[in-house]
């Protein structure tokens, strides 16, 4: 059986994680023009938090490794040969 | 018929050419078969009877004349509904594409046409490939079972010989996936390697376009047939196409395979894990060197996926999801709106991130040939289930079909699932990850172990 040890806490965090990106939700919607129906507001809260979460695993592993070198827009997968 | 049994492209070659079949009977035959079963299956959404017909009469008349063309001359072929066949709707699984009308073919379509290849109908896909399942398609293995996707018509109709070869797009794992789960082979080539004008867009960086095929030898006839720089498709790679199907009978003494069962990104089935070991000893047996590796691809490398691909295919349906959001599948306007909400700075950060990536997995190919492990971690889910049990936990049917595939799209290399098995009637795969541009590589060990096994020889029972 696994341990549930810190799960209240961590479904605690991420309540407040999608609650909080659930209230800037209109305000980026509309900024972006985008046209929700407001029964999807939770469903796309949902995702954006899912977003921001891989966003702050890059943005802790690039800080991490002191990496300042210019972005890979340009991929040339011949980088190997 | 005079050879019911004729169910790949290599075995259909050697008969075509030396005129002991005819196009227009195995055309016949996969057309028959759509007729019989696609009601059941609903892997097509355009069946070209009367086309297909008429090319199999041609590609007759120029065989018995003297002018065979090659390997893929007579040979009936699937298209995935993303890629363009002048004169016909490219509708991607949506209605935001009603009313379109291809003006040209894509590129693949147009290569497949000048080797002969006589195209039988479009396939299934998921909304614009945005997805995992491919409704309505179901699998031929288990008709209460999805196709996986986005490329599941393609990989069904295959399974359930519509068709001798067909066509998927791969940006997470949607041809390979599909492969796995339907039985079949499923290549994801080096991005670049085969061009994608023509092809729907889901996100340009990631997107690949590839072949499905019944073995490793016919996935080499059909990649030698598309393969190659187009310049028509800004990412194309001016490399030379190798002979792939000259390269296959090399024997593996010495071929150094790195296993990574999960690749590192998560928990595998017993029973896939079962399959793994089986084909580790086959390895082997065959002379070749297995070593178990660290896990090769780190976990950011799916959350840079995850922010490249989300924002990619919001950049290309920029007009489309705010001026007709009602047109979309509701996963689908959810995925979209979401991406169009990812600040430019967080994708930047992905491409990054990409970047440092693709040196450190460079180090890995300095030791291994390819790397094993599986292509998913179970077999097909129920068509009516958004998650799966994977060894006790639940998990969401994309991520299932996705996490261990979707890697090789971020870095760019070459990928290959092969057929290794059964869980309960229901094929299993694994998967071969090389190095930029040695697809040969793959063709060559995944023919080299089905010389030895026969699970690629197993067909659907379909009513």
């Amino acid at each position: 059986m696994r341990s549930t040890e810190g799960a209240g806490e961590k479904m605690s965090s991420e309540y407040d994680e999608r609650k909080s990106t659930f209230d800037e939700l209109p305000t980026l919607v509309r900024r972006a023009n985008l046209v929700v129906d407001e029964n999807e507001l939770e469903s796309l809260a949902r995702r954006v938090s899912i977003l921001h979460k891989s966003a702050d695993k890059l943005s802790t592993a690039l800080i991490t490794d002191e990496d300042e070198r210019e972005p890979g827009i340009t991929f040339d997968p011949r980088w190997h040969r | 018929m005079t050879h019911p049994e004729v169910a790949s492209v290599t075995e259909a070659s050697s008969l075509l050419s030396e005129r002991t079949i005819s196009p227009v009977e195995l055309v016949e035959r996969c057309l028959s078969r759509i007729s019989s079963h696609d009601e059941q299956l609903q892997a097509m959404v355009r069946v070209f009877d009367e086309e297909a017909g008429e090319s199999a009469r041609r590609a007759e008349k120029e065989i018995s004349d003297g002018s065979y063309r090659g390997p893929l001359h007579g040979v009936p072929v699937a298209i995935k509904d993303v890629y363009d066949i002048e004169g016909y709707p490219t509708l991607a699984g949506s209605e935001v594409r009603r009313g379109h009308l291809a003006n040209r073919d894509s590129e693949i379509v147009l290569r497949l046409k000048s080797a002969g290849a006589i195209i039988v109908g479009k396939t299934v896909t998921h909304e614009f490939a945005t997805g995992m399942t491919s409704p309505p398609a179901r699998n031929p293995w288990d008709l209460t079972r999805n196709p996986s996707g986005s490329s599941g018509g393609s990989a069904a109709a295959l399974a359930a010989d519509f068709c001798l070869g067909s066509t998927g797009t791969d940006t997470a794992g949607s041809i390979r996936a599909p492969a796995s789960v339907n039985g079949v082979v499923g290549l994801k080539p080096t991005f670049g390697r085969v061009s994608k004008r023509g092809v729907v867009p889901l996100s340009w960086s990631l997107d690949h376009a590839g072949p499905f095929a019944k073995t490793a030898q016919d996935a080499a006839l059909i990649l030698e047939t598309i393969a190659g720089y187009d310049p028509g498709d800004n990412s194309s790679l001016r490399e030379p196409t190798p002979r792939y199907s000259q390269q296959l009978e090399g024997d593996l003494r010495g071929l150094k395979i790195g296993v990574s069962k999960d690749f590192g990104l998560g928990k595998i089935e017993h029973f896939v894990d079962q399959a793994l070991d089986r084909a580790i000893r086959t390895f082997k047996d065959l002379g070749a060197q297995v070593d178990e590796v660290d896990a090769p691809f780190p976990d950011i490398a799916l959350a840079a996926h995850s922010l490249i691909l989300a924002s990619e295919a919001a950049a290309y349906h920029r007009e489309t999801i705010r001026s007709m959001p009602s047109r979309y599948q509701r996963g689908t306007r959810l995925f979209l709106q979401a991406g169009s909400l990812i600040p430019a700075t967080d994708y930047l950060m992905a491409q990054q991130t990409r970047h440092s990536l693709r040196s450190e997995i460079s180090k890995v190919f300095e030791d291994y040939d390819c790397l094993l492990g599986a292509t998913v971690p179970t077999v097909a889910s129920p068509v009516d289930k958004s998650k799966v049990s994977i060894a006790g936990e639940w998990e969401d049917i994309t991520s299932a079909y996705t996490r261990l595939a979707a890697s090789s799209n971020f870095l760019g290399l070459p990928s290959i699932s092969v057929p290794c098995g059964f869980e309960s009637s229901l094929p299993l795969g694994f998967q071969l990850v090389a190095k930029p541009l040695d697809e040969a590589t793959l063709l060559r060990v995944a023919h080299n172990f089905q010389e030895v096994t026969d699970y690629h020889l197993a067909r659907p029972q379909l009513g």
